[in-house]
């Protein structure tokens, strides 16, 4: 019979030694920059095919929004007072050859927007706000130059780009950090459209002092549309699609300061009327797609 | 979608401080418990000891249901993108091992044993090891022949 000796083994060859804390911040971190690499390399792409397709291809994408976005009848009369001045700012414009069409939506969210298929689609709660004509041309300007830029496509495949992330990581099985490291792309995004923002604005600028020459409306438009909170909602601007307004207005008064634009007194201006109903419905669906 | 990152990170946090503190506590136990233990033998043999021998013979089982933490499982989580050794889960199962031979060895000293032998190990699933909503939860059970010997 074998004899039987009672011996302690003090190593345990069946664990890791390692931190696992330190595991997991390396293997997150791994995570983020293959994502990270992932979404440049799919973002660098799309720019080039967004550059390459016909201006006129990229700008009839999207007309599946035709229905949903059709101006309610009472409104028809301010719809086609605003597209006639859309009109008379694009005759000079580049943008001339292609089609652009005004629509008006009851909304109780302040807000305009760029969709694809040449849609610049108003809310009557912002058009309630603005005063002035001069507003409503900086607005038009500000959603033309979205589409000067391919501003409407580039963030669709933004948006794109990282729901397949999403997916991957999620086909990847990699579980509920694969879902926090895909948001951190979000971020990324944020900081990117708050760039084609601050642009947009600036070639805003420029199409209302090329058709009134002067800029009177540019920082008003934006005033108009200010929020109360909105600093401490979106922490500075950090993590907002848009930069902070107060920020916005300030880079556009140094820009015309700059330019030596002019800006006229309020009663030199031509004014806006547009009267809201009183009970605008809720369509959150639409607007949460699109450029605004 | 801050608020998210931010619960996430208190969670991996708590789990991780929760559950590493239990790990240590857990292993400092088992240690000392595997040295009262010691002179008992638990082998995976048939035959070493002749029939004549033995008094007596009896089934032996200690089981062990046991758990990740969300830490664990968020690792593991992670880890599986990049392959290899998925540090929570070993240390987890070597302490449900250990534990489920220091509960059979319990039950065959109190029945007065002097060896198990052909001892063997299951293992089942409870649930989902590295689902996205389970921290992993198995039972281990130990099970072995308890022997009384002639003296």
């Amino acid at each position: 019979m074998t004899k039987f000796v009672p011996k302690e083994i003090k190593e345990n060859v069946n664990v890791v030694k390692d931190d696992p804390l330190k595991v997991f911040f390396k293997a997150l971190a791994g995570l983020i920059i293959i994502l990270f690499m992932s979404f440049v390399i799919l973002i660098g792409i799309s720019e080039i095919a967004i550059n390459y397709l016909p201006a006129r291809i990229n700008h009839s994408l999207g007309k599946v929004y035709q229905n949903h976005i059709k101006t309610p009848d009472h409104l028809q009369t301010d719809r086609e007072g605003i597209q006639k001045l859309l009109d008379a700012m694009i005759e000079n414009a580049e943008l001339k050859h292609l089609n652009f069409q005004v629509e008006i939506m009851e909304n109780e969210i302040k807000n305009a927007m760029a969709l694809p298929g040449g849609y610049i689609l108003f809310t009557s709660t912002l058009l309630a706000e603005l005063e002035t004509e001069h507003e409503v041309a900086f607005i038009l300007g500000h959603e033309l130059a979205h589409y000067q830029n391919n501003d409407h496509l580039r963030s669709l495949s933004r948006s794109v780009i990282i729901g397949a992330l999403f997916g991957a990581v999620s086909v990847a099985g990699v579980g509920q950090a694969g879902n926090i490291a895909a948001s951190s792309l979000n971020i990324f995004g944020m900081k990117y459209s708050r760039e084609q923002e601050q642009s947009a604005d600036e070639f805003g600028m420029e199409i209302v002092y090329q058709y009134y020459q002067h800029a009177s409306g540019a920082t008003s438009a934006l005033e108009r549309i200010y929020q109360e909170g909105e600093v401490l909602k979106t922490m500075d601007g950090f993590l907002s699609t848009h930069p902070i307004t107060s920020h916005r207005i300030k880079h556009l008064a140094n820009l015309i300061e700059r330019k030596q634009y002019p800006i006229l007194k309020k009663d030199a201006l031509i004014p806006f009327h547009f009267e809201p109903s009183k009970d605008p419905k809720i369509e959150h669906n639409v607007i949460s797609e699109a450029v605004d | 979608m801050i608020m998210e990152i931010i619960v996430f990170i208190v969670f991996v946090g708590i789990a991780y401080v929760v559950g590493t503190g239990i790990e240590k506590k857990h292993f400092n136990s088992l240690k000392e418990r595997e040295a009262k233990l010691l002179s008992l033998p638990s082998l995976t043999t048939k035959g070493l000891y002749p029939e004549d021998q033995i008094e007596e013979c009896f089934l032996v089982t200690g089981s062990v249901v046991i758990s990740g933490d969300y830490f664990k499982a968020i690792l593991s989580g992670l880890l599986k993108f990049f392959g290899g050794r998925i540090v929570g889960y070993e240390s987890l199962i070597d302490r449900a091992r250990r534990e489920s031979i220091i509960r059979m060895k319990d039950k065959a000293k109190a029945w007065g044993a002097d060896a198990i032998v052909n001892t063997r190990f299951e293992m089942s699933k409870l649930d989902s090891m590295t689902n996205q909503n389970g921290t992993g939860m198995f039972e281990l059970l130990a099970f072995g022949t308890a022997m009384k010997l002639k003296k």
